[in-house]
């Protein structure tokens, strides 16, 4: 018998490890599994349509014949809805940020923050109401060409669900800044707008750049808002007054119906949810490299 | 020094409070031109709170507030019509740990005079910077590098040599050797000695030795207040407060 206890008695422990291991394998699994069935659904998708019909193709009719598999109208779509919505999220978000950690009291700071919160805790679904039953009727009543699906309205909302994450993340990166080169740059006859602007964003740029790509990356996955108010239109158009299909609309669109599965028109959800992953993970990739490579190094 | 000297600043009945609680209490105190001034003390005795408030770094410190008056050159750097900007053009600031920007050598040197649009050959200027911070001769041929490859002594005389591209009149120096070693404490010393040609300084240290080998004037503080001002020899071999004595001899506390 060895003086020291043996750790069979620890069994509660032993236990405990094995679960909390089975917690965290369960996620991998359905990782991989996902990316199995995208992947095989995927395959026979391009056993039937050729890859360069897919990815040329500026004809989407998969359920209408004659019928046609070519994926730009769709990412048109969802390219006018991230480039409108960036254009609302990252300015606005970004200036929102440089208020909060240069000009802002403590006192302002702990208002707008748990503000930024809510906006950010809204269910999408209820934003898409906003866009068709507020945004909309706005935008026709400057634009009369206007249809009611469009997607200006539907990128506009987009832009205000990513502006909280937007601002939270790089009211981050700028206050983790270090206080001393502010006071370095204050010291040499700087003005606010000029430490800010000079010493501390080009500082940060590296986490405001990754809080851009993740926004982006957002503003491609979103589904409900642009479901709302876009339309399902696969048009091929860059006017964003008139009315569109997200790829994730599209998803959507099929997924309510009543396709049987092992068709064609099935397996389209596949190939587009395929692009869909193969994109949003592509930037959030990017996202981490840059925040990586390029983060400065204090002491 | 038994010349006339002129006072360029001049703190009168300074109270410095933070969030209610008073670091420094009642200092009155006289900065000499083209001298270099010491305040030593414990830590804690409000003497980087009061270097601070000498070029309004304490403007950005939510919770201070401040009475009495601080008088350059006769005019109240407080009062409501002066622009805190300009007050730091003519004072500028050493911190304690060096604080290069995450530019290159020449940018650094270069960064106050271009958002301040000063006039002149600024390659000259950056040039003389570096020189006078004695750093021109180690960073001469690689001045796009980085700041933050320099060494830790090269990063402070770095940050020396950005305060006096400005041609500011004072400098405030926050214990600028602590964070560095022996050598380089060494060397920004000896640079010290030769920036009293044409510049005030006010350095805060907690080195006794430092403040005695280079300062013309000391100040002691002790728990927020002034005990005692005099001429440096003075204070280190004759104090006239038993505090200072304790203190000053290493038998403090």
């Amino acid at each position: 018998m060895s003086v020291l206890a043996t750790s069979r008695n620890r069994w509660g422990e032993y236990l405990l490890g094995k679960l909390f291991f089975f917690c965290a394998f369960i996620s991998v699994i359905t990782t991989v599994t996902v990316i199995a069935i995208l992947a095989v659904e995927t395959f026979g998708f391009f056993q039937e349509v050729s890859v360069s019909e897919f990815l040329f193709g500026t004809e989407w009719r998969p359920l209408l014949h004659p019928k046609a598999y070519g994926i730009l109208p769709l990412l048109a779509g969802t390219m006018l809805i991230v480039v409108g919505s960036s254009l609302v999220a990252l300015p606005i978000g970004l200036a929102c940020a440089v208020y909060l950690s240069e000009y802002a009291s403590e006192k302002a700071r702990n208002i707008i923050k748990p503000v930024l919160e809510v906006l950010a805790g809204i269910p999408t679904v209820v934003y898409g109401y906003f866009a068709l039953t507020f945004v909309t009727p706005v935008i026709r009543g400057m634009f009369e060409s206007t249809q009611v699906f469009n997607a200006a309205s539907a990128a506009i909302v987009v832009g205000i669900m990513v502006l909280p994450m937007v601002a939270s993340l790089c009211d981050d990166a700028l206050r983790s800044v270090p206080a001393s080169l502010r006071e370095g740059a204050y010291s040499l006859g700087a003005t606010s707008f000029e430490v800010s602007a000079r010493i501390v964003l080009p500082a940060a740029l590296s986490g405001i750049f990754a809080a851009f790509v993740l926004a982006v990356s957002r503003a491609i996955g979103e589904t409900m808002a642009v479901t709302l108010a876009a339309g399902a239109t696969p048009n091929l158009t860059l006017n964003p007054l008139e009315s569109i299909q997200t790829m994730t609309a599209y998803i959507v669109q099929v997924s309510l119906g009543d396709t049987p599965s092992g068709t064609l028109t099935y397996k389209t959800l596949f190939a587009v949810a395929s692009l869909l992953f193969g994109i949003t993970l592509l930037m959030n990739l990017l996202a981490n490299h840059v925040m990586r490579k390029y983060q400065e190094v204090y002491e | 020094m038994n010349q006339v000297n002129s006072t360029i600043l001049e703190t009168r009945d300074v109270y410095i409070k933070y969030a209610g609680e008073a670091a420094v209490k009642g200092v009155t105190l006289p900065i000499y031109e083209k001298k270099i001034t010491a305040i030593i003390g414990p830590s804690g005795c409000g003497k980087s709170t009061l270097l601070r408030s000498l070029n309004r770094m304490n403007d950005f410190i939510d919770m201070v507030t401040q009475e009495g008056e601080i008088l350059y050159r006769g005019t109240d750097l407080y009062a409501p019509e002066v622009d805190p900007v300009e007050a730091r053009l003519r004072i500028g600031m050493v911190f304690q740990r060096p604080n290069p920007f995450p530019k290159s050598i020449y940018r650094n040197v270069a960064w106050g005079p271009t958002i301040n649009g000063l006039e002149g050959d600024m390659n000259l200027r950056v040039e003389r910077a570096l020189k006078q911070a004695a750093l021109w001769e180690e960073v001469k041929d690689r001045l796009d590098d980085s700041a933050l490859n320099l060494s830790g002594g090269q990063q402070q005389r770095l940050c020396i040599a950005r305060a006096l591209a400005m041609e500011p009149e004072v400098i405030l120096m926050d214990e600028p050797c602590s964070a560095l070693d022996p050598v380089s404490t060494a060397r920004i010393e000896d640079l010290l000695f030769e920036l009293k040609e044409n510049y005030t300084i006010v350095i805060v240290t907690h080195n006794m030795q430092q403040a005695s080998r280079v300062s013309d004037y000391t100040a002691f503080m002790e728990s927020g207040i002034l005990i005692e001002y005099g001429d440096t020899e003075q204070v280190f071999t004759r104090p006239a407060q038993k505090r200072t004595e304790e203190y000053v001899t290493g038998r403090f506390g």
